[in-house]
């Protein structure tokens, strides 16, 4: 399936308080991530959107409450309603995080960490097998920044999502300011820990600005993408052959909107630099293809 | 070895300040109550506690942030006393819901009850707040609506005798409210970005509906139509309804009693018509 998926390019986060500027940017944005969990539950207003958005750009997108990391049956429910809004919007692809967000009865709406140990790797793969096999679009995980450790830990982060994305055969949504997040919480060095999980499984990279609160970098998206998160884009580019989009995430602080574009062409320039396939795919003409097919796609004429 | 118990754990301290408090600090009734085994209370206690306390204390800015989207003319009114508010709220009452909504409507009582006991400023917040908080409820219901017997009934309702059996209720999906401020406007101002300064004070009677997409609508009713549709609780015969509510409007000749059950009859019509009143037979007459 992912080999069939175009590189997608760089694009943004969907946040409705940007929606005009985004709807009018249409040709500096090559890819929308829309929170699935935003089209849940609501007025059909919203679905009315969702699809409006699906017409205009290519999108994925990206859910916050599967938890699949709780030791307990899928959330049949949820994962059903998750069907509907990809039915709505067809994207190339569905996301969620590697943790746990509550359990039955009691949500937590955080993203929670797991312990690293081999019956959490069991527990994931099944569940993302399962979840898997319920979509016809690749499914992937995130890694998430965590603020605290539960221990037991029988084996270290990296080797725990290379586990988790081997057994599984999914691929993975690599949060760079995540991997940095954790690095500076936990004391280690991101770059190693970079060399350590299997960036040829890497499908969608996120960039994001964080800030700090009671000692510890927490993933606020408040802020601009660090420049040492950018560097860690460039460090990871020559190594993910699979890479299919970027997305810069932006949830609060909103600069001037010409500041969020020049982020996205900060990522293609580094693409373009240090990332082989990024002139192979003749990208700025497979663009405007793209947007042509994704509009016939969803039954809309261009 | 199944991780659920130790996650239903960590679940409950995360939402649950004292119990959270009290557990490392290592007091043994606390710990006991979640039943968990030492190994498994042991791997808790490992956690650091103070950056436990920090991702607590991110959750509960979290589900202040989700209410606030769910309560946003509320969040407005209230600007950042809604963040002390939200603490209380946390510390008083145990989150433990399955959706961020039934978060939100629990919150959302909670300002009430806050509001009843100290009158909120301004005091139009409190309108707002009853506005907001009903349109969540009504969403909540919005495919619970019941037409089973109505259409059959509807037929007899101008009949003296099927007016002692049919019983008319309010619809799930609608309901009516009185407010002392003009809630309509208030609302467009607040959407526009700007707090009004001083909105009129009368008293207003709406009749809010979410429809089959899920969208909040309102119309302004007159009281004999608030009261009306209030008295149609779904346990009282149409018939009492009626004269329940001529004794209260005080239609104390026989003309003004006929007239005024005419008029009834015409408003239960219409809003049968209209998906706000259904109707079916009181129990005994149904199993007849």
């Amino acid at each position: 399936m992912l080999e069939e998926i175009p590189f997608l390019g760089a694009g943004l986060g969907f946040r409705r308080v940007l929606k005009d500027e985004i709807l009018a940017s249409r040709g500096k944005i090559d890819f929308l991530e829309i929170i699935s969990d935003q089209y849940i539950d609501r007025p059909l207003i919203k679905e009315e959107e969702a699809v409006e958005l699906a017409q205009k750009f290519p999108v994925v997108l990206h859910g916050v409450d599967l938890s699949i990391g709780t030791d307990c049956p899928i959330d049949d429910d949820y994962l059903k309603k998750i069907h509907h809004v990809a039915r709505l919007t067809k994207p190339k692809w569905v996301s969620d995080h590697l943790c746990f967000t509550g359990v039955p009865g009691h949500s937590l709406g955080q993203l929670t960490p797991l312990p690293f140990t081999d019956n959490t790797v069991r527990i994931v793969v099944e569940h993302i097998k399962q979840i898997s096999a319920t979509f016809d679009c690749p499914f992937l995980v995130e890694n998430i920044s965590y603020y605290f450790l539960i221990s037991p830990t029988t084996m270290s982060e990296a080797e725990f999502i290379t586990r988790v994305v081997g057994e599984s055969g999914c691929g993975l949504l690599l949060d760079l300011a995540n991997v940095r997040n954790n690095a500076i919480n936990n004391n280690y060095d991101p770059i190693k820990f970079l060399d350590q999980i299997p960036l040829d499984r890497v499908v969608q990279i996120h960039l994001a600005g964080s800030s700090f609160n009671r000692g510890l970098m927490i993933d606020t998206h408040s802020h601009p993408v660090d420049r040492e998160v950018f560097e860690m884009l460039r460090y990871t580019a020559p190594k993910m052959p699979m890479l299919k989009g970027v997305i810069v995430e932006r949830d609060q602080n909103y600069p001037p909107f010409e500041e969020l574009l020049a982020e996205l062409d900060q990522i293609r320039d580094i693409l373009a630099s240090d990332w082989k396939p990024y002139h192979a795919s003749g990208i700025a003409g497979e663009l405007s293809k793209q947007m042509v097919e994704t509009a016939a796609h969803v039954g809309v004429s261009s | 070895m199944s991780e659920f118990a130790f996650q239903q754990a960590l679940v409950r301290l995360l939402t649950d300040t004292k119990a959270r408090h009290s557990f490392f600090k290592g007091d043994v009734q606390v710990m006991a109550e979640f039943g968990l085994p030492l190994e498994e209370a042991q791997r808790i206690l490992a956690i650091d506690p103070e950056r436990l306390e920090v991702f607590a204390d991110m959750l509960t800015g979290q589900r202040l942030n989700d209410a606030a989207q769910m309560l946003p003319l509320t969040a407005q009114l209230l600007g950042s006393r809604l963040h002390y508010i939200a603490y209380e709220f946390n510390q008083e009452i145990t989150p433990r819901y399955s959706t961020k909504f039934e978060h939100a409507l629990a919150f959302a009582r909670f300002l009430k009850k806050q509001f009843g006991e100290e009158p909120p400023s301004p005091a139009f917040a409190e309108d707002v707040l009853t506005y907001e908080m009903t349109a969540l409820e009504l969403f909540g219901k919005r495919d619970e609506t019941d037409f089973a017997q109505t259409a059959d009934l509807k037929e007899q309702l101008h009949e003296a005798e099927a007016q002692t059996k049919i019983v008319p209720s309010r619809q799930p999906t609608h309901q009516v409210l009185t407010f002392n401020y003009d809630v309509a406007e208030i609302a467009a101002e607040l959407k526009e970005g700007r707090i009004p300064t001083s909105p009129l004070r009368q008293p207003l009677n709406i009749l809010l509906r979410v429809n089959a997409v899920g969208l909040i609508e309102q119309d302004r009713i007159n009281y004999p139509t608030l009261a009306f549709i209030e008295a149609c609780d779904g346990a009282t015969p149409l018939s009492e309804v009626i004269e329940d509510l001529a004794s209260i409007f005080e239609q104390n000749t026989p003309k003004l009693r006929a007239d005024f059950q005419q008029k009834c009859l015409n408003l239960c019509e219409a809003l049968v018509e209209r998906g706000v009143i259904t109707l079916r037979l009181s129990v005994p007459e149904a199993y007849a």
